[in-house]
């Protein structure tokens, strides 16, 4: 790539994204997918539980990361296919890597932002302490552009309706949800459940910000944001190759 | 004259089904030219496959001087596609859906601004500068799609059934508005199943269906189709006990269909016609109850170049190949 390219790829991808978070941060599914049901599933299995503040922290972020960042591109895919928006943008000369990427950046800034709002008010009013802020802030923001691309490449399966992918990978992220450590802390699983729970990518969040909260962990951090890296680079690679096959199918 | 499009033996297969068959034709530089054709016949297909939405199954497309199997962004950069549906972001006004779509185009802010003054003045658009494109007629929305297609300045412009399901007045003016921007130099390329969108605005006219190109013609054969498909239709009270050969031989018929109580005349002449039918009537002391001058229909006008009728029968044309 020439300079002149990198740079126009660098702008396409900003253009995408900011033009998304202004047009859907206020939709109806936006609302319902990525602040309500976090919230509610933070306070139904929290709330009374004699949680420190810490763990409560750790169970809420999980969960802001992973529900709101992957709602975005499954609210904001099928609405442009359906509206035919995204043709205009494919048939513009903004490569695909621009197009996908954009989309994930949409997903990680309101991960981002939804979750971080709690953290500050948790220091500000609830005598929160973590341990490493640095680090919280690094796991925050890989984890939910992890989750967005997981959202986005959910979002990329080339079907008739543009509705239909948002049910079946709205059911697969629950179980997801459960196996990972986030309800259950994994040295309090038998062997096989734990086993089963490192199939889930929210098991390595999990562990990041256990780390940065409370300072302590069961993996190394090099695993966990190995495997968090290598995980995006997967949706990213297999959301292109949805997107080519939809040009063959013509949907 | 060089040609801006050269397509060779393009084909198409939505998994088993085949939409074009071998399909090649060039376009010229500075024209209009249309593809004119029913319903499913392969229109939108090729107009996807020249601006990537769609892959080809064989074939090659040579476009502004570049391959576009090979350098599509080369070519991507030089056109301007406005779809079969208007594709507006229907949150945002005018002005941002003209602002975001020169953007991905990656031109300069100060270029886009100016671009957009021009396109909402000619476009009449200027009032609705901030309006959001929800809040837009049908045929404004149209108009706006018409012009975020050209705000790269495109060489060549893609309009897949630009006028189709809008009133009159905005298809006539949506017409006048493609023919001058084709007299300012811009290419292009038109799709349609309406024979008059084709016979006013093409310089050439590909008559496609079922995937294949079956004529390449001026629109003056066209024309002359359509002329020899007009008709006269009158409704008797006594059709049984009238003698068609006696109908066919007034001056002027070419060809009469009888039809449920209804006598359907092919004259190329209808104003000459009407008198020695009203005559007639007299004469045999019969009554017309109606008379109507039928303007040709797109599967008459095939049946006179092609000799074949559409594929399902007369509702072909109206039968629509729903696509999601
Ligand atoms: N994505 C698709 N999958 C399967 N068949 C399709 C698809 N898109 C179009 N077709 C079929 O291909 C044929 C040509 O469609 P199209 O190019 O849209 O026709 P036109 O634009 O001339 O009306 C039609 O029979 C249509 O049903
Ligand atoms: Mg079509």
């Amino acid at each position: 790539m020439k300079g002149k390219n990198i740079l126009y790829w660098l702008r396409s991808v900003m253009v995408i994204a900011v033009k998304d978070i202004k047009v859907y941060y206020m939709t109806p599914s936006m609302i319902m997918f990525g602040f309500l049901i976090p919230f509610f599933l933070f306070f139904s299995f929290t709330v009374g539980r004699h949680l420190s503040i810490q763990s409560s922290i750790v169970r809420l972020i999980s969960m802001t990361v992973f529900f709101t960042s992957s709602s975005a591109g499954q609210v904001i895919l099928p609405m442009e296919r359906r509206m035919k928006t995204l043709d205009r943008i494919l048939a513009t000369p903004v490569p695909l890597s621009a197009l996908i990427i954009g989309k994930s950046f949409v997903g990680l800034f309101f991960g981002f932002t939804v979750s971080i709002l709690p953290v500050i008010f948790a220091l500000l009013f609830f005598k929160l302490t973590v341990s490493g802020i640095g680090l919280l802030l690094i796991g925050i923001f890989l984890s939910s552009w992890v989750f967005s691309m997981m959202g986005v490449f959910f979002s990329s399966f080339p079907v008739q309706k543009p509705g239909s992918v948002m049910m079946p990978s709205t059911l697969l992220r629950w179980p997801l949800l459960f196996i990972s450590g986030i309800f259950i802390p994994l040295t309090a699983m038998s062997p096989l459940l734990r086993g089963v729970s490192y199939i889930s990518p929210l098991t390595y969040t999990v562990d990041i910000l256990n780390l940065s909260v409370t300072g302590s962990s069961i993996q190394s951090l090099f695993i966990n944001f190995g495997v968090l890296i290598i995980l995006n680079v997967i949706f990213y690679i297999f959301a292109v190759k949805l997107f080519i096959r939809g040009k063959v199918l013509g949907y | 004259m060089k040609n801006i499009v050269e397509v060779e033996n393009l084909t198409k297969y939505y998994k088993k089904f085949r939409a074009l068959n071998s399909v090649s034709f060039s376009v010229e530089e500075g024209e209009i030219f249309g593809f004119l054709g029913p319903n499913g016949a392969g229109k939108s297909t090729t107009v996807r496959i020249l601006n990537t939405l769609l892959l080809p199954t064989s074939g090659r497309v040579f476009m502004a001087g570049h391959d576009l199997g090979k350098e599509p962004y080369e070519v991507k950069a030089r056109i301007g596609l406005v779809p079969e549906i208007s594709n507006p972001y229907l949150e945002l006004s005018c002005y941002e859906n003209l602002l975001f779509t020169g953007r991905l185009f990656g031109m300069k802010n100060r270029d886009i601004r100016s671009e957009i003054d021009n396109l909402l003045d000619f476009f009449e658009l200027e009032s609705k500068r901030n309006v959001k494109a929800e809040f837009l007629s049908k045929g404004l929305r149209r108009r706006l799609t018409i012009a975020m297609g050209l705000i790269n300045r495109p060489k060549l412009l893609f309009l897949d059934e630009p006028v189709s399901g809008l009133d009159i007045q905005s298809a006539r003016l949506i017409k006048r508005l493609i023919r001058e921007a084709n007299e300012k130099g811009t290419t292009i390329f038109i799709t349609t199943h309406q024979l008059n969108v084709a016979n006013d605005l093409c310089d050439r006219i590909a008559i496609i269906q079922d995937g294949e190109i079956k004529a390449l013609d001026s629109p003056d054969r066209l024309k002359k189709a359509a002329k020899q498909s007009q008709a006269v239709e009158i409704h008797l009270d006594k059709l049984k006990d009238v003698d068609i050969k006696e109908l066919k031989s007034l001056k002027t018929v070419e060809r009469v269909d009888v039809n449920k109580g209804k006598a359907k005349l092919f004259t190329e002449h209808p104003e000459i016609l009407y008198p020695l039918l009203i005559s007639w009537a007299e004469k045999n002391n019969i009554r017309i109850e109606i008379m109507n001058t039928l303007s040709p229909t797109l599967e008459d006008v095939f049946i006179e170049i092609t000799g074949k009728g559409f594929k399902k029968g007369p509702e072909g044309q109206k039968k629509r190949h729903k696509k999601v």
